[in-house]
């Protein structure tokens, strides 16, 4: 079985003024079609900067991204947004909704832009499946930390995507909520193949996950 | 000592350098406005001048235009009633001529004027700058002449007492002689037979306004100035008053006194407001509370700029005083209207001043604030209790301006307040319609134009404020530009050449049933070197329907020739003994009434209506036919007059044409010649002005929508991260900027439009909406949404540009 997203050698610094910050030191990750991997790492050691990368977001200096055998680094800007729209569900550490727009509608942006059938009885599903289908017409403002990231999660396994990153999805959850959280990943992963990278800090997420990578510093270690 | 924040602020504002440009352009502007508009000012009369211009010191003056004139030689004999008349009312007879005279320059044909030295028509229009006065018959006086002048026909002895100077005129020639000089010019036969010089009477009258009145009426009416229609008088009290329709052109000539200062202004405080809004920003972050910011802002600038514009105008008011002489040297010596200080240009121009001001510290707060808007998050719809007092003072206000407007009776500022205020009554509009329009877009399913409405509908106080804001400008600029442009328009229509261009036309038969000489006709043609035979028109003695006097022709070539190639439907028409008319015939008529006889008997003839870029013109009477096609009743009716209609006439030909009448002194038979409109054609200027202003408010709006997509980019990039590209975003914020600005545009044509439509119906002949360049605005309208959407795509990229940047 061919590996849906694979990095390599990745390679990023952000320039400061006076010193420049070595983001990520040579990562090189694969992951399986129905893998879920753990990437722990403390705060500042360089986990979003690799999602982002990941997921096309940002580029590397060096190094290069395939998702689904394709190089996402060879991609223009406009490419690779239309690659996320269609292959890679991402769950923001701050759920980046879109404010104007209800939990549904959210969800049903991408079902849409993807050209999905019926994506409005498509979006309340996945809500309910989050346990959130009663927030379906309130807007973000209009809900708690936790609630809004679970619609954040919602909208990232809307449309079926092979590819689900997720970063700190269980900052803003308690226990019970981030135990159910990860019970549902794990149970997404078997029934329908999708690979999930699931960034925390948090050391619960050990026992749901089939990998464990470590970061420090931008360096993945192995753990 | 402690240094309170208002007088900090205040003193840091004035000596910033953005303050002290505002101030001095403000003055700069203002002065050069003042002067400008007082010394053009200076150059209209007033109407005691212009009355006596044409009066001199007479209460009225009857000329005769049919009346006896006098061939060189004859004695000029006042007629009988001229010394019946009551004793309190004094006529004097002057008599006026156009002779051909040789002086050192060679010959030329000059005016004669023939009356006492005592005459009022004299006092206060002509000066005696060197001799006497003539006394005895054979004394004269010349204006700008050598003193020597010779008849160039026949034996005359003048003797030149004299130099006079025309007050009124000072380049003006002629010749003033004393009572009895002509009678001295001794011609032969042949002489006096080549000779078109011909004495005419006009008669000045003084005394008692309603004596003369009296006395003119029981004349007229005996018939002593010849048929009516044929003599005109002047009334001191009509010539002084035609001056009043001068005040109507006020909006054509004065309004760049408003456009410009208010236009400057606006940009300058727009961008001080701007600059201002950076330093607030800083300012309340040390703990400035930004309202006391705001108010000292405003505060100073409001009184920097009406200070800096009434010393400016003021300045400017004394300088075009001081540039008095100088001014009537270069305007030949002609007298300049009296001078008085300009209060009310000096008013006028601060009102402009603060209007710009306050409009730019609007715009530049709102550009501002919507920015600012980002930093705090929370919205600020539009509440229903907010969009409905704005509805209902809108309303008041639109009753207010079309009162205005319907009351204003001649009084440009009524005009000019009704319009304000239709303006700012669709300004008012503008958080309605938007307050429908955004939820319109907004309750869609989910898609770009649902976000842009979401957006709108979110921060739509802030939205359509700065809507509102660019209404007032968009408004003010269209109406002014209307207001103008349809003045202009009708001034231009009424002043329109009554033949077209490279045409003339002599009168050879003229209503009082004088026939042309040959000899005369011949002249015209060889002094204009005329080649070819002249078209024939005949005014017949009949009326069509409503329309007027029927033209016919003596040939179908002859209809050819004027019309342009006639259709075959117009040449059935003809030929049935059928009308054409030019234009077009509103209400489906095939059949119409030709009266003859006063309206005493009728035919029904077929008519027609053409269209020819050429014979609107002549169509000064009701319809065209065919002498030999028409009914009988027709054919036997007799002409009132015709012409000898001449085409194809060069440049020059049309100059001649028109000085002929006056050269040869040729006055029993019209000659029509065209006449171009002088002065700056219409719109043109109002066009390049219109230009001028959106050159600046493009740039202007593109950087406000600029700052605005790109403070979106939260959303923007949002989006992205989720998927959804540039060209998702694109649609967003287009329809955004559209729903903005096709807000704004509608918001300032609507009034602009109500206003001239209204004007135009009060006052037929000075407005014409017909004539207004409707199409300069559309344009303008859809090349500032163009710019926009550009403005937004070129902004667009720049987002996208943007590294997007971690989360930590
Ligand atoms: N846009 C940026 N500019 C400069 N440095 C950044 C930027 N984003 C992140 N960093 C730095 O890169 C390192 C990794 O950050 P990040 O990937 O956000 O860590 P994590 O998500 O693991 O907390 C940190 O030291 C952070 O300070
Ligand atoms: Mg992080």
């Amino acid at each position: 079985m061919l590996p849906i997203l694979r990095a390599h050698n990745l390679i990023l610094d952000y320039q400061l003024k006076s010193n420049s910050i070595h983001a990520l030191r040579d990562v090189t990750l694969t992951l399986d079609p129905g893998e879920m991997v753990c990437l722990f790492g403390a705060s500042g050691s360089g986990k979003s900067t690799l999602l982002n990368v990941l997921a096309g977001l940002d580029l590397p200096d060096s190094g290069s991204v395939q998702v689904c055998g394709k190089a996402i680094t060879d991609m223009s800007e406009d490419e690779r947004t239309a690659l996320r729209l269609n292959a890679i569900g991402m769950v923001f550490q701050d759920n980046n909704l879109i404010g104007q727009f209800t939990a549904r509608e959210n969800i049903e942006l991408i079902l849409r832009c993807q050209g999905a059938q019926s994506p409005k009885q498509t979006a309340v599903g996945l809500l309910d499946q989050l346990g959130v289908a009663d927030l379906a017409d309130r807007r973000p403002v209009d809900m708690s930390g936790g609630q809004r990231q679970r619609v954040g999660i919602a909208r990232a396994l809307a449309g079926d995507r092979p590819i689900v990153l997720c970063d700190e999805p269980t900052g803003a959850l308690d226990r019970t909520n981030s135990d159910a959280l990860f019970m549902l990943l794990r149970r997404l992963t078997y029934s329908t193949n999708v690979g999930v990278i699931i960034a925390t800090h948090d050391r619960v997420a050990e026992t749901y996950t089939d990998r464990v990578l470590e970061i420090t510093d931008g360096e993945l270690v192995a753990s | 000592m402690r240094i309170s924040p208002l007088s900090s602020v205040g003193s840091l504002l004035i000596r910033s350098r953005p303050f002290q440009g505002l101030l001095v352009s403000v003055a700069l502007l203002s002065g050069l406005v003042t002067t400008t508009s007082v010394c053009i000012a200076a150059l209209a009369w007033s109407p005691e001048q212009v009355a006596t211009e044409t009066l001199g010191t007479a209460e009225a003056r009857v000329s005769a235009g049919e009346g006896p004139s006098y061939a060189p030689g004859s004695e000029l004999r006042p007629p009988s009633w001229v010394g019946e008349l009551s004793e309190a009312v004094d006529v004097t007879p002057e008599w006026r001529a156009v002779v051909p005279l040789t002086t050192k320059e060679g010959p030329t044909e000059t005016l004669y004027y023939e009356q006492a030295s005592s005459s009022p028509s004299l006092i206060g229009t002509v000066d005696l700058i060197a001799g006497r006065w003539p006394q005895y018959p054979g004394e004269c006086v010349t204006m700008r002449q050598a003193r020597e002048v010779k008849p160039s026909i026949g034996q005359w002895p003048i003797v030149v007492v004299g130099e006079v100077r025309d007050v009124f005129h000072p380049f003006s020639e002629g010749l003033y002689c004393a009572p009895g000089t002509w009678q001295r010019w001794q011609l032969t036969s042949t002489e006096s037979e080549s000779t078109s010089a011909r004495a005419r009477a006009s008669f000045a009258f003084s005394g008692p306004f309603s004596l003369i009145a009296d006395n003119i009426n029981c004349l007229a009416s005996e018939g002593n100035f010849g048929p009516m229609g044929t003599f005109s008088v002047d009334w001191r009290d009509q010539v002084s008053s035609q001056r009043r329709l001068s005040s109507q052109k006020f909006l054509g000539d004065q309004a760049p006194l408003f456009a410009l200062p208010l236009c400057v202004t606006l940009v300058i405080t727009g961008r001080l407001a701007w600059w201002c809004g950076l330093v607030r920003r800083a300012l309340t972050r040390v703990g400035v509370p930004a309202t006391t910011m705001r108010r000292v802002v405003t505060a100073t600038t409001v009184f920097g700029t009406l200070m800096a514009s009434v010393a400016g105008s003021t300045a400017g008011a004394l300088v075009a005083f001081a540039a008095r002489p100088l001014e009537n040297a270069v305007n030949g010596g002609a007298p300049l209207s009296d001078w008085s200080f300009p209060l009310t240009k000096v008013v006028t121009i601060a009102f402009a001043c603060l209007a710009g001001a306050g409009f730019g510290l609007a715009l530049g707060d709102a550009a501002n604030g919507v920015r600012l808007g980002q930093c705090d998050p929370s919205p600020r719809p539009l509440s229903q209790i907010t969009q409905m007092t704005a509805a209902i003072l809108a309303i008041i206000m639109g009753g207010i301006g079309v009162w205005l407007l319907l009351t204003s009776h001649d009084r440009s500022w009524w005009m000019i307040g009704g319009a304000v205020a239709l303006v700012l009554a669709f300004a008012g509009l503008t958080p309605v319609i938007l307050g429908r329009l955004s939820p319109m877009l907004a309750s869609r399913t989910v898609s770009a134009r649902t976000l842009a409405g979401r957006i709108l509908v979110e921060n739509s106080r802030r939205w359509s404020a700065a809507t509102a804001v660019l209404s007032v400008a968009l408004g003010l600029v269209f109406t002014l530009f209307t207001m103008s442009a349809s003045s202009i328009a009708g001034q231009v229509a009424l002043e329109a050449s009554p033949i077209p261009a490279g045409s003339a036309r002599i009168e050879t038969l003229n209503p009082t049933g004088d026939r042309i000489p040959k000899s005369t006709a011949t002249q015209f043609e060889t002094d204009l070197e005329l080649r070819g035979a002249p078209l024939k028109l005949t005014e017949l003695d009949a009326v069509l329907g409503e329309w007027g006097v029927l033209q016919s022709f003596d040939s179908l070539h002859d209809a050819k020739q004027l019309l342009g190639d006639l259709s075959n439907d117009a040449i059935d028409t003809l030929q049935c003994g059928g009308a054409l008319v030019v234009g077009r015939l509103t209400d489906g008529h095939t059949h119409m009434n030709a009266w003859v006889a006063n309206r005493q008997a009728s035919v029904d003839i077929p008519i027609l209506a053409i269209r020819t870029s050429v014979a609107h013109r002549f169509a000064t009477g009701g319809g065209f036919v065919l002498a030999e096609a028409l009914p009988d009743i027709l054919k036997n009716t007799g002409s009132v007059r015709t012409w000898n209609v001449y085409q194809g006439l060069s440049v020059d030909q049309d100059i001649r044409a028109r000085a002929w009448p006056a050269a040869t002194g040729l006055s029993r038979f019209e000659v029509q010649a065209y006449r171009p409109i002088d002065g700056f054609s219409f719109p043109l200027w109002l066009a390049i002005s219109l230009c001028g202003f959106g050159l600046f408010l493009t740039p202007l709006l593109a950087l406000v929508l600029r700052h605005e997509v790109k403070s979106l980019g939260g959303i923007a990039s949002s989006l992205r991260s989720i998927g959804l590209g540039r060209s998702w975003i694109r649609p967003v914020f287009s329809t955004l900027s559209g729903a903005i600005v096709m807000t704004a545009v509608f918001s300032g044509i609507t009034p602009s439009v109500i206003t001239v439509i209204i004007l135009s119906a009060l006052y037929p002949g000075v407005f014409n909406v017909a004539t207004t360049p409707w199409w300069i605005l559309g344009g303008f309208g859809l090349g500032l949404f163009g710019s926009t959407q550009l403005a937004i795509i070129s902004a667009n990229r720049q987002v996208g540009k943007q590294k997007h940047i971690a989360t930590i």
